[in-house]
């Protein structure tokens, strides 16, 4: 369940100990089959699992809206969040629609209008002085999508083994193709066997969804009713191979 | 093509190609200058945009140019999301 190869001897004592003391109040030992406590984490993905986009890229996009939409009220002026800014010459050109969508917003606008007001500054003044206005730093927000991307990924390795996990895998859309791939390496034989399979099962389902998609569209079969799942196949499919 | 830039300026990471990559000094220069024009007229619109924020100032009408200018200054950082 938890990462435990990075843990120092202390820490791991620790959330032993607390594993004790949770399963005396909650009455679920650990048994031979694993540890039966699951914490926040767990939750949270089977939440999001009933979302209709891949997990991980699910996680990814709503953690970078919350970073920031916290960020640009808040840390305004802490130094550990403008600083790299300052050197990464703002967000990438993939992240900055993040930015755009908090510009959106009356409050994190002004936000945005700080930030960006001074990054103005330093082009300018690079540009009449040495006429480099190249980034020296990577964009924070990149490093923050590998964190939670690992964190995410890890998560789902842990738990894909799990019985009542992968009754709520089964009924959901299931990682892009980029994610599966990395989940297949993180997880373990039996819970890597279940991803591929389930993975295999849902682009079968998908792809029998697209051949209703088109035949549909042909004016022989035009008068049928199209389903929602097959209106929207197509979506799904680019989602499936490129991510959301 | 001088028009055009006068107009709309480069991004920042196209002006970073045309300095790294071009060889030849005129066009260098004549692009400094617009750049460095665009960039100023920015600047005030989101200065204008940000002081205007500012309650002793709210009664001044925000135009629809400063309501843009976040969204300016971040496509020209980044580079237009095409």
């Amino acid at each position: 369940m938890f990462r435990r190869n990075r843990l120092h001897g202390w820490e791991e004592r620790l959330i032993d100990g607390l594993i004790k003391v949770v399963e005396r109040i909650s009455g679920q030992p650990e048994t031979a089959a694993g540890p039966r406590l699951k914490f926040v984490g767990y939750n949270e993905l089977l939440k999001i699992l009933e979302k209709t986009d891949c997990p991980v890229c699910f996680m990814i996009r709503s953690s970078l809206q919350h970073y920031l939409s916290v960020e640009f009220i808040e840390e305004l002026t802490v130094p550990e969040f403008r600083e790299p800014l300052r050197s990464s010459l703002g967000y990438c050109n993939k992240h900055s629609e993040y930015v755009r969508r908090a510009a959106r917003n009356p409050l994190q606008a002004m936000g945005v209008a700080v930030v960006y007001k001074d990054l103005l500054d330093i082009v300018q003044s690079r540009l009449t002085t040495t006429g480099r206005v190249g980034p020296t730093g990577i964009c924070p927000l990149c490093i923050i999508q590998l964190d939670i991307e690992s964190y995410a990924l890890q998560l789902l390795a842990d738990y894909a083994h799990d019985e009542d996990f992968q009754r709520h895998y089964e009924e959901a859309q299931g990682l892009c193709v980029g994610h599966l791939h990395a989940a297949l390496r993180l997880a373990q034989r039996e819970a890597s066997e279940f991803l591929a399979q389930s993975h295999e099962r849902k682009l079968n389902r998908l792809m029998a969804d697209l051949d209703e998609f088109i035949r549909k569209h042909d004016y022989r079969f035009a008068g049928e009713t199209m389903t929602e799942a097959e209106a929207h196949s197509w979506q799904r499919a680019v989602r499936s191979i490129v991510g959301s | 093509m001088q028009a055009a830039l006068r107009a709309s300026g480069l991004c920042r990471p196209h002006t970073q190609q045309v300095f790294d990559e071009s060889m030849i000094e005129h066009p260098k220069e004549g692009i400094l200058t617009t750049q460095t024009d665009h960039i100023a007229r920015m600047r005030t619109t989101l200065g204008e945009f940000l002081r205007k924020q500012d309650i002793q100032f709210k009664a001044e009408e925000v135009t629809d140019e400063e309501k843009m200018a976040c969204f300016a200054a971040i496509d020209f950082m980044a580079g237009k999301n095409v």
